[in-house]
């Protein structure tokens, strides 16, 4: 039961990165936005820093 | 938003912080109270597998008894970095390139969905602990762990890593209780990683054979230094910097370099543990000249946009102390501090001192020069009623000696180039051996580098030995105006002190230069004639101070070779039982346990079960 709950597992992985993380990459590289930028801007420039840096956003894991 | 309910202002009994920094490499814990560090170590001493990634369980134990608190009685826990923000950064890389890097992520996928997603609810299990757990961003607590410690009020701060969560470098200003990141640069553009790059091609490990390729350079020539700047990086004056991914597969693959890029150097990667050729070296040689102008123009920006004469430095990349003693010569910063535990198990005390500094807003006394890292000696201690049961228990042959005889016997057998292994007080924090858990040797015997690393060590013949000197006399032996109480900084062997090379000596190539006496402390002085440095000073290190001193007595030599307690592969000891195995298994010839005195030719027969060098993984 464990190794089929595996095997199904990975092939939900799969699944989900052919379909799901392929086609929006695709899209999104289709109409020029590039997902591998975290701002506009970016591109190895000195990037001004945002969020964090309150006491607020240490609660948040993300 | 901020939940004010959740905060817990300082009670009676203080306020104390458990800082985590986990599940990548070299996972660690830190007991902050009321602001002050009270403990900290790395899982790896503890569970013998060097960079341990997993929970830090054993370490955070250990930080809690040293505390003499239970789970229930901190205040906060904080972890390093800010899972969900990576996370996206990872979901944002594999966007970019799919259909590539199926490979990796069917790699690191199940971990993030298993593990590392819901990593308050693991902490709270694992500590048995119900209150609050906080996040900081991953170049936030190394800036964190630069400052807070640092001996600087005010201070600029520049942090250089492999990667965060988005970023990969970052700079700003710690001011009292503030630290304020101005800009940071981003994945994938990053200086860690295209040292860990080289690190790999030429056949070593990332994350801990980087050392190994800063100490191969200087047997190289920067032959192929040219090509990285035209080929791999876009590098402007300001530091910051573009990497051709064509040449990279940390993205799409599970390796760090493409074909492209071994068709630009001429061939495969080395394959690990064969042997090493004038390529490698060149190949070590140009990517730290590299590495090391992109420091040094990073360092400029942040003086040029701070305004402020001193400069805090972590991440991975502050533990290149060639670069660093560059910063620090060739730089416009009139100080220069690094934190000790400058890579990612240094997280676990920033984050725990961002907590009381900047979540509970307190404040933070004038250092008035002082680092409050107390010398890192942050880990476990072992009394002499410990170390006495334990040698009794397997039969230890060992004298008792009070501490003048115990200094004198041992800086005689130094002198009479004995190789000892030094265990005494606190184990250290941070990759660096700092005469708690040391191996000593005499730094002018022509034949103590070979001896200890192939004999002793059983690690690569060309890497380095790093010398301890008393810091009042370091200005005779080592071209340093500054102090390096951590061995991050690099400094050149003074020149009176260096040995003429003949012609034939001269016109050596690569690791034949090896065998050549640079200077009058041979041990310690690379082919280069630069030298790792560590000051030590009375008030830090007593121990050790008195020691060098009655070296000194005997010798008029006020250094030692300084050497982690350990072999290749193996973490730092941590404990006795650690200590007398590896003096055991080893060619070490005598061992100071506390205040015990062993002599090897005295010990029992010692047995392993089976080869134990396989017991450790190369690094």
């Amino acid at each position: 039961m464990a190794v089929l709950l595996e095997v199904a597992y990975t092939v939900a992985l799969l699944a989900l990165y052919l379909t799901v993380v392929t086609g929006v990459g695709l899209a999104m590289r289709l109409v020029g936005r590039n997902p591998l930028k975290h701002s506009v801007n970016d591109g190895g420039f000195w990037q001004r820093h945002r969020g964090a840096g309150d006491r607020g956003a240490m609660e948040r894991p993300s | 938003m901020t939940d004010s309910r959740r905060v817990r202002p300082p009670d009676a009994r203080g306020v104390s912080i458990l800082g985590i920094s986990a599940f990548y490499h070299d996972s660690a814990a830190c007991l902050v109270h009321d602001g002050v560090i009270v403990a900290a170590a790395q899982e790896e001493r503890f569970t013998r597998r060097k960079g341990d990634a997993s929970f830090p369980r054993h370490a955070v134990a250990y930080c809690l008894s040293e505390a003499g608190i239970e789970p229930q009685e901190l205040a906060y826990v904080g972890f390093y970095d800010k899972p969900h923000l990576k996370f996206r950064r990872i979901v944002g890389t594999y966007v970019g390139v799919a259909p590539h890097g199926l490979a990796s992520f069917m790699a690191s996928a199940p971990l993030w969905l298993r593990e590392k997603l819901h990593l308050k609810r693991r902490i709270r299990q694992e500590l048995g602990y119900e209150g609050p757990v906080l996040f900081a961003e991953h170049h936030e607590s190394h800036a964190a762990s630069a400052f807070y410690p640092s001996p600087f009020g005010r201070a600029a701060i520049l942090t250089i890593d492999g990667a965060g969560e988005w970023a990969t470098a970052s700079f700003g200003v710690g001011h009292a209780n503030r630290i304020d990141i101005l800009k940071e640069l981003h994945w994938p553009d990053s200086l860690g990683l295209l040292y860990s790059a080289f690190t790999s091609y030429t056949g070593f490990k990332i994350n801990s054979g980087e050392y190994k390729v800063m100490g191969l350079a200087p047997y190289g020539e920067p032959k192929y230094a040219g090509l990285i700047r035209d080929e791999l990086l876009d590098l402007r004056d300001d530091g910051s910097f573009t990497l051709n991914q064509q040449y990279f597969n940390y993205l799409t693959g599970l390796t760090m370099t493409s074909e492209a890029f071994h068709t630009l150097f001429g061939g495969p990667p080395r394959v690990p543990e064969t042997k090493l050729t004038q390529r490698e070296m060149d190949l070590a040689r140009s990517v730290q000249d590299v590495c090391e102008e992109v420091m040094l123009r990073m360092a400029r920006t942040v003086h040029r946009e701070t305004a402020l004469p001193d400069l805090c430095l972590a991440g991975g990349v502050a533990l290149n102390c060639v670069g660093n003693g560059r910063i620090l010569r060739e730089g416009p910063f009139r100080n220069v501090w690094i934190q000790p535990a400058a890579g990612d198990a240094g997280g676990a005390l920033g984050v725990a001192q961002l907590i009381w500094h900047r979540y509970l807003a307190q404040e933070r006394p004038d250092p008035q020069g002082r680092d409050a890292m107390r010398g890192a000696y942050l880990g476990p201690s072992y009394s002499d009623d410990q170390i006495e049961r334990f040698l009794r228990a397997v039969g230890a042959s060992y004298e008792p000696l009070d501490r003048e005889t115990l200094l004198a016997r041992t800086a005689r057998a130094l002198a009479e180039e004995k190789v000892v292994g030094w265990f005494n007080g606190r184990m250290e924090f941070g990759p660096r051996a700092l005469g708690a858990r040391s191996i000593l040797g005499d730094p002018r015997s022509p034949r103590m580098q070979a001896q200890m690393n192939i004999k002793i060590k059983f690690r690569e013949g060309f890497r380095p030995f790093a010398p301890s000197v008393l810091k009042e006399r370091a200005a005779e032996y080592f071209a340093l105006d500054h102090e390096s109480p951590y061995m991050l900084l690099v400094a050149p062997v003074r020149e009176e002190r260096r040995l003429p090379l003949t012609a034939a000596q001269r016109d050596l190539w690569g690791i034949d230069k090896l065998n050549v006496p640079r200077s009058d402390i041979p041990a310690v002085t690379h082919i280069d004639y630069s030298a790792r440095v560590q000051t030590v000073t009375r008030d830090v290190s007593p121990d050790y101070f008195d020691l060098i001193a009655a070296f000194d007595r005997l010798t008029q030599c006020p250094v030692l070779v300084n050497t982690s307690f350990n072999v290749r592969g193996e973490p730092m000891v941590c404990t006795p039982e650690d200590a007398y195995r590896c003096f055991m298994r080893t060619k070490i010839d005598r061992l100071v346990l506390g205040c015990f005195f062993l002599e090897k030719d005295r010990q029992p027969a010692w047995r392993d079960s089976g080869d134990w060098q396989k017991e450790f993984e190369l690094d």
